[in-house]
């Protein structure tokens, strides 16, 4: 069962995925490579510099893979009223599981690329000394990255249904308002607060605020 | 005769205009049951209710022996279900729609998948979303049919369909259902395909189920008679009265349910003379039928 639901989600992402694998090997590649050629050999800050660009733009990839692969499927069984889902032998909770994890394994594929593309940039510039490569644990970030800001658009979708839209608007406005409030009273910012409790541990998305190094101390 | 499908008084609401209302059937195991009613009657609605895709708000529904929606998962592995739209992925084959199915149903039959496909002449790779809708209604009812199902729930199968199409799509489940003692739940508006193939009838009007019984009392006991001198109302009827008019002087027209010759006596004893008795065809006695569900309360016997 579950190799058939992966086997749907690949065939609806897989040409999205080829842009997201190419953006994740080609972001490491050529913005360590373009930057890294500007950079003197001892030049530390500068290859760090370097290494943050890149990371931030695979942050925000990450981002755009978790939203892509958890949009793609939720649209096309609401399209049809998940009538397909419902109809078949197994509960919705066991479905929604399969759907959720296929897309989590979807996710490994650009991972996967961050890895190559960053052991391949890696190994085409000289480091400065007292720097290393860390491929892997880019990758890895990555992966959890794309796979939490999956799980947020998914459990989104899955709990919000067609209303998921409408909620994130009003969550969005809810906090505006407060927001603007809070400043109109002197009160501190509770969107900074808000921010500083999701991005840091034990935040949800701690993983984004992280350093996303490819190469790094 | 075990049924089917048991459902009591269930209740679901959806909005503030429309609702299912104490609605109670019984559909017999190896019958075809077919369940009629205008559009928006709530056919559809009881039968994702039935199959546990929407909650009910109060009742009971046993669904192969089955409690739903506790147990529907066990009913729906021996269920084929036709949906009124078409509900299976677009972008996928012919061929991968069928391994899709395969793998969620252990019944799941593939020489006889791959001789429908054949039947119905669908290219194996071909995509969903380039079928005709001929050919998409043939490939539901094959996705349908291949596991083996003890019940088919079928929703306007042939809706739309051209008369080849549709002829196909019936032969096929008429041959199914003839070799398998299956049990089929088919809604639809078109009478005169529902008289041919049902035994059972069913008929829903503003969510309500207004009638049930065997199609052959549908059939031959809904009759119109025309009455002289006709009887004031009052008193026990051995009939059931739908509808009651005035045509001419003190003629009248009464359609009446549970009709039997012997009912005649009745007329003779109340000094009335009873002139005709017309056979109605399904579609009058359907039409009569909701016309008489539609009246208020004890007014069977307004002008028609």
């Amino acid at each position: 069962m579950f190799a058939q639901v992966l086997y749907t989600q690949w065939k609806w992402a897989r040409t999205e995925l080829v842009l997201y694998v190419l953006a994740a090997f080609l972001i490491p590649t050529i913005i360590i490579r373009t930057g890294f050629s500007y950079v003197i050999t001892y030049d530390i800050h500068s290859a760090l510099g370097v290494s943050t660009l890149a990371g931030v733009c695979l942050a925000a990839l990450a981002m755009l893979c978790a939203f892509g692969l958890a949009w793609r499927p939720y649209i096309l069984d609401a399209g049809l009223k998940h009538v397909g889902p419902l109809s078949l032998p197994v509960s919705w909770g066991a479905f929604v599981r399969m759907r959720f994890l296929a897309g989590a394994t979807l996710l490994l594929i650009p991972a996967a690329a961050v890895w190559f593309g960053g052991v391949l940039a890696a190994a085409s510039v000289t480091i400065p000394p007292t720097l290393h490569a860390y491929p892997g644990g880019l990758a890895i970030r990555f992966y959890l990255a794309s796979l939490v800001a999956y799980a947020a658009a998914f459990a989104l979708q899955y709990v919000a249904g067609k209303h998921a839209v409408r909620v994130a608007v009003i969550v969005l406005v809810v906090v505006a308002v407060a927001e603007i409030a809070a400043q109109m009273i002197g009160f501190s910012s509770i969107v900074a607060g808000a921010w500083n409790m999701l991005t840091n541990w034990p935040g949800p998305f701690a993983v984004f605020a992280a350093r996303w190094m490819l190469i790094d101390v | 005769m075990t049924d089917a499908i048991i459902a009591r008084n269930v209740t679901y609401r959806a909005g503030r205009e429309f609702a299912i209302r104490d609605l109670s059937m019984n559909v017999p195991s190896g019958s075809v049951y077919g369940f009629l009613g205008p559009n928006g009657s709530g056919k559809t609605t009881t039968l994702r209710l039935i199959l546990g895709m929407l909650p009910i708000e109060d009742g009971t529904i046993d669904l192969l022996g089955h409690d739903v929606p506790k147990g529907v998962h066990k009913a729906l592995a021996k269920i084929g279900y036709v949906p009124e739209r078409l509900h299976l992925y677009p972008q996928l084959t012919v061929e991968e729609t069928l391994r899709y199915h395969a793998a969620f149903y252990a019944d799941w039959d593939h020489a006889r998948a791959e001789s429908l496909r054949r039947e119905f002449a669908l290219r194996a790779e071909q995509p969903v979303d380039r079928l005709s809708k001929g050919e998409s209604g043939k490939l539901m009812m094959l996705v349908a049919l291949a596991h083996n199902p003890q019940l088919l729930v079928l929703d306007e199968p042939t809706d739309g369909l051209d008369p080849v199409v549709r002829r196909d799509v019936l032969a096929a489940l008429l041959e199914y259902v003839s070799s398998r003692s299956a049990t089929v739940l088919i809604s639809s508006h078109l009478i005169h395909e529902q008289e041919r193939i049902c035994d059972h009838v069913g008929v829903m009007d503003g969510g309500r189920l207004i009638a049930e019984m065997p199609m052959t009392a549908f059939r031959g006991g809904i009759k119109r008679l025309r009455v002289s001198r006709p009887p004031v109302e009052g008193g026990s009827l051995p009939f059931t009265l739908l509808n009651r008019g005035v045509t001419a002087g003190r003629e009248e027209e009464w359609v009446v349910r549970g009709w039997q010759p012997a009912m005649r006596e009745y007329f003779s004893a109340a000094e009335s003379e009873l002139r005709e008795v017309i056979d109605l065809d399904l579609e009058e006695s359907f039409v009569e039928l909701l016309r008489s569900a539609r009246k208020p309360a004890g007014t069977a016997g307004e002008a028609s």
